[in-house]
């Protein structure tokens, strides 16, 4: 069977240069469409078009967070009848200190269906928050996961490396 | 409790404008010829140099980790799923220098649970997936990863509100 490519060699070009850092120049993209061959309106051109379908969502920064005050990190993983997780999903998602929030699969070993990652900057506004959600949730049991190492954290490099790192 | 380690710790302190240029590069770097230059306009009262001037020292003292394109991996034909293994103490840097070697695995966590080594894999393929999980599982240190594969979404925003009172962490 043959399926279609995704994307065209051009795009998959877009996309490798567009993951790594933005120049700091005046006029980035011009820098980068140079680099790619292209003028800067076909670069841009193609960035809307990746945009349009949804697979650039958009040139942004990453934050090491805990430089900007936001120490206290945690994956708070709730047991939540099935029928509820629309529910508590969407009133989970409209809180500004919990930044993701997903319905997964449980396991004998780790019995959680919905899991929210929080981030605050102080203990007295974790336990607040801590509180509002087990009254907005109202689960069946739940576990907080507090992170204490960051042992890696990168962007995702598409159409490039080795997958297996040397080890496939 | 102590805080979360970083490699990175910075004693700088973000001001006014740091956090303005912050939320607005959160939000979305403009596409266009000269973005940096709309962003100061937005701002006000400041220059596209001057802009250009702070990111570089946010850069410089890695409160930007990075600033790039941001893609969709499912919209790219990726898949993902995240990991947790159980690791004794004495072999958490072992265990983590072999989870780091593969590209896919993009985030990597300590956290207190007896499943305490949380990652994240994201695999051209759920085939590809499988073969790195099971090149994984062959280490002796590792008996088996549990498979967390994401139902439904309800939430992905990784904007930070920099502009909201910031307490000391207690």
């Amino acid at each position: 069977m043959v399926t279609e490519p995704l994307f065209t060699q051009e795009e998959i070009a877009v996309i490798r240069a567009l993951q790594v850092d933005l120049p700091l120049v005046s006029e980035p993209y011009k820098l980068v469409a140079e680099h790619l061959g292209m003028t800067e309106e076909r670069l841009l051109e193609i960035m809307n078009r990746l945009r349009d379908r949804g697979c650039l969502k958009r040139m942004s920064i990453a934050l090491r967070h805990n430089n900007v005050g936001y120490t206290i990190n945690v994956m708070m993983v709730w047991d939540v009848p099935e029928d509820r997780l629309d529910q508590v999903g969407q009133a989970v998602a409209a809180c500004p200190q919990v930044t993701h929030c997903y319905a997964r699969n449980r396991l004998p070993e780790f019995d959680y269906n919905f899991y929210s990652m929080v981030h605050t900057t102080s203990e007295a506004e974790y336990d607040a928050l801590v509180k509002q959600l087990e009254t907005q949730i109202n689960p069946r049991k739940y576990c907080a996961l507090r992170t204490t190492a960051e042992l890696k954290k990168i962007g995702m490099k598409y159409f490039v490396e080795d997958p297996y790192g040397g080890l496939g | 409790m102590e805080p979360a380690k970083t490699l990175f710790p910075s004693d700088y302190q973000i001001d006014e404008l740091d956090k303005k240029i912050l939320m607005l590069l959160q939000r979305g770097i403009p596409f266009c010829s000269r973005p940096y230059q709309t962003m100061a306009e937005e701002i006000g009262g400041v220059t596209e140099d001057e802009v250009l001037c702070r990111i570089a020292v946010l850069k410089e003292q890695h409160i930007i980790r990075r600033m790039s394109g941001f893609f969709n991996s499912r919209k790219l034909g990726y898949t993902s799923v995240l990991c947790a293994i159980q690791v004794p103490d004495d072999q958490v840097e072992g265990v983590a220098a072999l989870l780091n070697r593969f590209p896919g695995i993009t985030h990597n966590y300590l956290r207190q649970h007896t499943y305490n080594m949380w990652f994240t894999l994201i695999s051209g393929s759920q085939e590809e997936l499988e073969k790195i999980l099971a090149i994984i599982e062959q280490d002796p240190r590792i008996d088996k990863v549990l498979r967390f594969y994401s139902k439904q979404r309800f939430k992905i925003d990784v904007t930070f509100d920099l502009h909201k009172e910031v307490t000391d962490g207690d």
